[in-house]
């Protein structure tokens, strides 16, 4: 009995140290536990949060409104309009040895065309006519016989309308490059030529001509307007004289304005007789002649 | 009283296993929170970085805006400008490649999370790291895409650039090149757009998890 009581005594011992140091584990984990708890809230929130991206590119304008784009179209057009001036200059002066003038017609062909074919082979005569591309369409035999007869081909335009040819920068290059397909096909001949609706003051802007010079147009104005379509009769041959001997006078070489129309046709003969009376001889023009053009000069404005 | 002794030590041990078993949970956690850290140390870099494009950026856009309101009458001054305008984009080009070697460390942080992840015993843990992991994937994807946006826009300005200095001037040609890099940015707007919506998802991903962490006590 009294040994059993020391076993007990030591067993006792042994659970009271047991338990003494079990108490200290689970008091150190519980410590390690509530630091850990303590440093898990300073993380609660993320230190650092990803920022968004910022956006870097900001849209380009257009090149071709900007200034630097105005002001080398206003160089290039400058050039342009230097180098046509003096290549007209030597023109010029063959053309005033030859006594040559250059007779236009606008707005054909026409069912008319065919009587003025008739009236220039009597004299002889060469012109050049500026065609509608739907006219041309229309009247495509005539058209080939114009080029068979010699004489010049050139563009007038697909509308004939100023709201229309004139409604952007781009509108008179898609107009005549459209006419110029419709003649090539036709003829064969790729022309180059053109002369704007009512002329390329005021409604052709610095704009619409660089356009035409980049894609290799040239742009025929007048120095004698006939006024044949404001006057309707013969006195168009009247206005036209007189103003060929003003021209004669400063030794400048005409470039006749006229249309091909009836009433024109009719009064044509007594203009021929008069230019063969006085040795002038007729030309076409041709891809090679220096244009004549109006020059804007602060008048052109976009309607 | 010797069996009920024993007994309450045996429940003084179980104590003390549930306790050791967080602890795991806990040094897991420990080491996710560290990649977490060092990811967001990398995307504050990436941050910065894009400050510096974005400067960058907004001086070759004024370089653009100064030469095309010149004339040809200050040739020279468009010459130097062409030149400036040019430099910025070979800037930008180096800039960027730091900027993506930022985003792609705080990326390659993210994913040892993932690794860090498959051994959490705690579900809802698991979940949470995974959603992290999930949305920097996609901001992942979003960022290589619209790195080579950019890429190409660097180079778009570039040749834009040498087409401006030609003798010949072609304005047609130099309007389509604008129109192709406009485009080409608002592609990138809205990539960039779409990325920063996912890092807004990020941001709450990685402060929920921190929450919950704080909370539950894993």
């Amino acid at each position: 009995m009294k040994k059993r009581r020391q076993l007990n005594r030591q067993g006792k011992f042994l659970v009271f140290v047991l338990m003494t140091l079990s108490l200290f584990f689970i008091v150190g984990l519980m410590d390690s536990h509530s630091e850990k708890e303590a440093h898990k809230k300073e993380k609660a929130v993320p230190s650092n949060a990803a920022e968004p991206l910022i956006p870097t590119f900001e849209s380009k304008e257009m090149f071709s409104k900007s200034k630097l784009n105005q002001s080398i179209q206003a160089k290039k057009l400058k050039e342009k309009e230097e180098s046509v001036a003096q290549n007209r200059e030597e023109q010029r002066k063959k053309d005033q040895k030859d006594k040559a003038i250059y007779l236009t017609f606008d707005d054909g062909p026409t069912t008319h065309t065919t009587e003025l074919l008739q009236v220039l082979d009597h004299y002889d005569a060469k012109a050049t006519f500026f065609m509608i591309g739907p006219n041309i369409k229309q009247h495509s035999e005539v058209v080939k016989r114009i080029a068979n007869q010699g004489l010049g081909l050139g563009l007038h335009g697909i509308s004939h309308s100023v709201h229309d040819i004139y409604a952007d920068k781009t509108a008179p290059t898609k107009e005549m490059t459209e006419a110029q397909q419709i003649l090539q096909e036709i003829t064969g001949i790729r022309s180059k030529l053109v002369r704007l609706p009512y002329g390329s003051v005021p409604y052709l802007t610095d704009d619409m001509r660089y356009l035409l010079y980049q894609n290799g147009f040239k742009i025929w104005d007048w120095n004698v307007d006939s006024k044949d379509w404001e006057l309707g009769d013969k006195r168009y041959v009247k206005q036209t004289i007189q103003e060929i001997e003003k021209l004669e006078q400063a030794d400048q070489t005409p470039v006749v304005l006229m249309h091909d129309r009836k009433k024109t046709i009719r009064y044509l003969p007594q203009l021929l007789g008069y230019l063969k009376k006085n040795g002038y001889q007729t030309k076409k023009i041709t891809n090679e002649v220096p244009a004549l053009t109006f020059t804007c000069n602060g008048r052109c404005y976009a309607i | 009283m010797f069996k009920e002794l024993i007994a309450m030590l045996y429940s003084m041990i179980i104590v003390g296993l549930l306790l050791t078993g967080c602890n795991h949970d806990e040094k897991i956690a420990e080491q996710i929170y560290s990649n977490l850290e060092k990811s967001a140390q990398m995307e504050e870099k990436f941050a910065a970085k894009q400050q510096n494009l974005s400067e960058l950026g907004h001086e070759e856009q004024a370089a653009y805006q100064e030469i095309t309101s010149l004339t040809m009458d200050q040739e020279n001054q468009v010459r130097k400008k062409l030149k400036e305008a040019q430099e910025y984009n070979a800037n930008l080009k180096r800039t960027l490649n730091g900027t993506k070697e930022s985003f792609d460390k705080a990326y390659r942080n993210i994913l040892s999370v993932e690794t860090n992840m498959e051994k959490i015993k705690a579900k809802e843990q698991k979940v949470k790291v995974s959603k992290i992991v999930q949305v920097m994937e996609k901001r992942h994807d979003l960022i290589e895409n619209y790195y080579k946006k950019y890429e190409n826009i660097l180079k778009l300005n570039q040749n834009l650039y040498t087409c401006m200095q030609e003798k010949d001037i072609n304005a047609t040609e130099i309007d389509k090149q604008i129109k192709t890099i406009n485009q080409a940015h608002t592609e990138m707007l809205k990539i960039e757009e779409q990325f920063n919506q996912f890092t807004a998802k990020y941001n709450a991903a990685k402060k929920q998890y921190y929450q919950d962490r704080a909370g539950q006590g894993v």
